[in-house]
């Protein structure tokens, strides 16, 4: 049977309401989306909500390419735009606006059918979608090298022309496995961690089977960060239990 | 090293020196611009562009704690308002107190592909002095008390950066053991770093991170250019990414040339590549 949960928690030292992740599941039309909004943007809070529950709403085939993702972003795009019109805002903040805000995506649909799910996935940036099968990491999407993670992938961002390159950015990729098989959807510091483990003969999905509630996931990322295995950053996990 | 994250709870510091010596109303490079006028145009994008990596929504979070001073006629702290003071104030301050805001005419993108003129509104908070000699030990001696009390105080930050612009010729002696001894009022995350902007009368093509003096003009840019700091690891990678050919020599110096990446470079979140 279908089991689905995820947890976001904010860096540590910031609020909740600080926490620039977003994500969002539709188990009956099984569909996930993970968002991670930059720091160095302003409103990429909201613009990573935006993006999540528009994959929710109004679907995207992640199959899709770069043009159909660029349309599908106008709708997102104008909600951000709307949500500050007419806002008083200090200088910098309007100078900041006019900039973009910006975030990554993992969004995937998956589909059971028989002893198989199938899954299909697009990202663009450093959110990462995990396939792990009887106890084994089959997939790694999009980064497949724990070094491959940075500080300035490209981003989805608010003015469509920032989003002109996004073709040789965009990643898709589509899968089948078995039922009973796990996708771990996560944002960057937390698949940073996932993927450097799972590279190093580690099984990090049975550490990630203790976030059963937002409290024990809560706990787990204090307990990563305070080993300095995991960096100090939002961190979002959702767990889709074929 | 130069690895402390920056935080509210674990600010870095920035420390802007400006020579205002009689000198600087010389113009710049044979163009129509004082020497000064540049001088303060690049410390108000600095400024600027310290104020726009911490704006988040309506708020500037105090990621940095900011002083600017000045050497000429007189040392000392030379920003009206907030900032006028001896001490470092939070970037929230100088966000906070521009000296004015000037209305710029700006194309900004519509939301819809293309560009429209706009009026948006632009801070200043240095005006161009030029008055008086060139005290640059005593003003370094200055700037390494502020340093070392700031460092004290905030022991595991990242190390403060001191971010020196002048035409270059001192006229209280030969700064570079005060400036050595400056670069000793760090962290525990590293020595302090002095990055040192040249801008000369005579011009000259720009040079940003060299890693040798060969080919620098004149001996006041070789001075300048040994006493810059060394990058840091972590700066010289974002440096070699921003396709700048630094080496392992690279020093934080600019001849005729601003350093407003070295503030780009810092890491402080993610930051999207496609963001210009």
């Amino acid at each position: 049977m279908t089991r689905c949960r995820g947890f976001s928690v904010p860096k540590s030292g910031r609020k909740d309401a600080e926490n620039e992740d977003a994500f969002e599941v539709d188990l009956d039309r099984g569909a996930v989306a993970v968002a991670d909004g930059a720091t160095d943007s302003s409103f990429s809070r909201a613009w990573a909500r935006l993006l999540v529950d528009t994959f929710r709403v109004w679907p995207l085939d992640p199959a899709a390419d770069a043009r159909a993702l660029e349309a599908w972003l106008h709708r997102p795009q104008a909600l951000w735009r709307r949500m500050l019109e007419g806002r008083p805002l200090p200088w910098h903040a309007q100078h900041k606006v006019a900039r973009g805000a910006y975030a990554a995506l993992v969004a995937a649909e998956v589909r059971a059918d028989g002893d198989h799910v199938y899954w299909s996935a697009l990202a663009v940036g450093d959110c990462c979608l995990f396939v792990v099968e009887d106890d084994r990491l089959e997939v790694a999407f999009p980064i497949e090298d724990p070094q491959a993670f940075g500080s300035t992938p490209f981003l989805l961002g608010t003015n469509p022309e920032a989003n002109r390159g996004v073709a040789d950015h965009l990643r898709q990729r589509t899968g089948r496995a078995a039922r009973g098989a796990r996708l771990l959807f996560m944002s960057d510091a937390l698949a940073h961690w996932f993927l450097a483990a799972a590279r190093g003969g580690e099984r990090p999905w049975r550490t990630l089977d203790e976030a059963e509630d937002a409290g024990a996931f809560g706990a787990l990322i204090g307990r990563l960060r305070e080993a300095r295995a995991l960096r100090n950053d939002d961190s979002t996990l959702v767990l889709w239990e074929t | 090293m130069y690895a402390a994250e920056i935080s509210r709870g674990n600010p870095t510091a920035f420390v802007f020196l400006i020579d205002q010596s009689g000198s600087m109303v010389d113009r710049w490079g044979g163009g129509a611009k004082s020497k000064a006028q540049e001088v303060a145009d690049a410390i108000n994008n600095l400024l600027y562009t310290l104020v726009m990596r911490c704006s988040k929504g309506d708020d500037v979070l105090d990621w940095f704690h900011v002083g600017v001073f000045g050497y000429g006629a007189s040392v000392g702290a030379c920003l009206n308002g907030a900032g006028s003071s001896e001490d470092l104030v939070p970037i929230s301050q100088i966000a906070a107190n521009p000296a004015k805001l000037e209305d710029r005419t700006k194309k900004v993108p519509d939301g819809a592909g293309g560009l429209v003129e706009s009026v948006v509104k632009f801070p200043v908070w240095l005006k161009p002095v030029a008055n008086g000699g060139t005290p640059m030990c005593a003003a370094f001696e200055r700037v390494k008390d502020v340093v070392a009390r700031w460092s004290g105080e905030h022991s595991m930050a990242y190390p403060p950066t001191i971010i020196h612009v002048t035409d270059g010729e001192s006229t209280d002696g030969d700064p570079t053991e005060i400036i050595e001894a400056l670069k000793k009022s760090g962290t525990e995350d590293g020595d302090a770093l002095v990055f040192n902007i040249h801008i000369s009368s005579k011009g000259g093509a720009q040079v940003r991170f060299p890693d040798a003096e060969e080919g620098l003009p004149d001996d006041y840019a070789k001075m300048l250019f040994r006493t810059s700091s060394l990058l840091p690891e972590p700066l010289r990678r974002e440096a070699a990414r921003e396709g700048f050919a630094v080496t392992d020599g690279s020093r934080g110096f600019a001849f005729n040339a601003d350093l407003v990446q070295l503030i780009q470079f810092l890491d402080i979140g993610t930051r999207a590549s496609n963001l210009r």
